[in-house]
């Protein structure tokens, strides 16, 4: 009777212990989409990888044609849904490929926004791109770009129309800077998280 | 006395066991906050805002020089409207960037401290002598220049004078045109322009010696030979003997020498103003001289509250062809 009470206490006692190491994994859950503290290096990664992608657009001249990929006459960006944005994948431009070879095919989704300042100074968001609600594991970098008073606008192949922004009447973003040849400064925000 | 032993075990034993399990937890809970300090150590410099500043001061550097190049594209105004649009537009552009900055708590100012006056003079009819505005054929286009950047020319090949003669006197008296530098330390360069009978082109450069390089020969494309001073070189083709004009070390004049035995496209950009000489022709007729603002001081400033910012610092239009 006492060795079977010993035994029953054995039991108890490894199951305590098994539970504790099994609570104490729980702690630190490393699943790929809550915001533990393991996915802070998840966080990181995307984070340099969607700067590099915005760096890299920058420097080949890719980021400015897709701000001004702009059907004049829908008002809203070729291409793009009912809502005027895109949101199965990037806009069919050098940038949204380049968009979707580093992330999309990484099973990373973003999200594209233009933030441009209005005439009367206050700042305001356009979606370029809008996968959805990102989830717990996200990150978000930006850049600026300067629109000037002759920039013109493209078409859906590509190519520069010859209609300039000071010209044009149904463009997101309004001139905020009359009487000089700046037509508004721009931050293009990426919102990367892990599909 | 055994049975109490027995179960003194037995509790000993459970004991044990909750100890280990906080043990587990304790453990769990420092290497979770020792990988989070890790990451959060590792992810740059936020506290100092360094990156921003970095970021700005190329946005900055990128966005002003297209806003100089812009402003000296309208070529139709004067020294003083174009550095009132200059500061009209790096004005607004600082406000706009400053809304962005403000969003993440930091102020940008950015000023114009001074603009260079410069000169674009040029020649835009390909079929007009390299003459000045009243027909002369030996002028002076600028005197006194310390910079001349970007100096090229297009000239037809048949509008310039035949000859074999290689000697500096043979082809001053056969009146081949000339482009003539003359420095301050009393150095002259002169570069000579002729065809040769078989139809190519030749440029003798006599340097500040007095001695006359070889010829760099050329077959015209289209009936034209594009002349760059300022890379040295002739129809595309490098030209050694253009190089010697680098060392000139003070303020020079520009000349040209027979400019009625040939015609063609010619431009430079000098660092004085002789916007209105005689030598150049009303708004619109050639040769032009025209303002540019060559070269712009900006002060850049950034403050966030534990960062103070501040940087002079200077940018170019053109693509900064040296000499």
């Amino acid at each position: 009777m006492r060795a079977q009470v010993h035994t029953l206490e054995a039991f108890v006692a490894s199951l305590l212990l098994i539970a504790s190491v099994v609570f104490a994994l729980q702690v630190t859950a490393v699943t790929p989409l809550s915001a533990s503290t393991a996915s802070e290096h998840v966080e990181n990664q995307q984070q340099r990888l969607a700067g590099g992608v915005l760096d890299v657009a920058v420097h080949n001249d890719s980021l400015k044609p897709t701000l001004l990929y702009w059907n004049e006459s829908n008002g809203t960006f070729y291409g793009a849904t009912r809502d005027g944005f895109y949101v199965s994948g990037g806009p069919p431009t050098p940038l949204g490929s380049l968009l979707e070879r580093s992330l999309s095919e990484r099973r990373i989704a973003y999200n594209l926004n233009v933030e441009y300042v209005t005439a009367r100074g206050a700042l305001r968001e356009e979606n370029v791109v809008h996968m959805g609600s990102p989830s717990d594991t996200v990150a978000a970098v930006s850049r600026t770009v300067t629109l000037y008073d002759d920039d013109v606008i493209y078409d859906a192949s590509g190519a520069p129309t010859g209609l300039t922004l000071e010209n044009s009447s149904t463009f997101y973003a309004p001139d905020a800077a009359p009487n000089s040849s700046v037509y508004n400064v721009v931050r293009v925000e990426v919102i990367v998280w892990r599909l | 006395v055994a049975t109490l032993d027995c179960a003194d075990r037995g509790q000993l034993l459970l004991t044990a066991a909750f100890v280990m399990a906080i043990l587990f937890v304790v453990l769990a809970v420092s290497l979770n906050t020792a990988i989070y300090t890790a990451n959060l150590g590792t992810r740059g410099s936020d506290v100092s805002d360094g990156h921003h500043v970095a970021r700005l001061q190329d946005d900055l550097q990128r966005d002003a020089t297209d806003i100089l190049i812009r402003v000296n594209a309208d070529h139709n105004q004067s020294y003083a409207s174009l550095e009132s649009n200059l500061t009209e537009s790096v004005d607004r552009w600082s406000e706009l960037r400053a809304r962005h900055a403000a969003v993440t708590g930091g102020t940008v100012t950015v000023s114009v401290r001074d603009a260079e006056r410069w000169t674009r003079i040029r020649q835009t009819d390909a079929t007009r002598a390299l003459t000045n505005a009243a027909g002369g054929g030996n002028w002076t286009l600028v005197t006194d220049a310390s910079a001349i950047r970007e100096f090229e020319a297009t000239v037809a090949a048949d509008s310039l004078v035949e000859t074999t003669n290689d000697t500096v006197a043979g082809l001053l008296d056969d009146g081949a045109f000339h482009v003539i530098v003359t420095d301050d330390d009393g150095d002259r360069w002169r570069v000579f322009l002729n065809r040769k009978p078989d139809g190519t082109v030749s440029v003798h450069v006599e340097d500040a010696t007095g001695t006359l390089r070889p010829a760099c020969e050329s077959t015209p494309t289209n009936g034209t030979v594009a002349l760059d001073v300022s890379t040295a070189t002739v129809g595309g083709d490098a030209c050694p003997a253009l190089s010697s004009l680098a060392n000139r070390t003070s303020p020079a004049d520009v000349s040209y020498g027979f400019g009625s035995n040939a015609t063609g496209r010619y431009s430079l950009l000098v660092d004085r103003d002789v916007v209105g000489d005689a030598a150049f022709g009303l708004s619109g007729t050639d040769p032009e001289a025209l303002p540019v603002l060559y070269r712009a001081d900006l002060r850049l400033e950034y403050v966030t509250a534990d960062l103070q910012y501040r940087n002079d610092f200077t940018i170019t239009a053109g693509d900064g062809s040296a000499r």
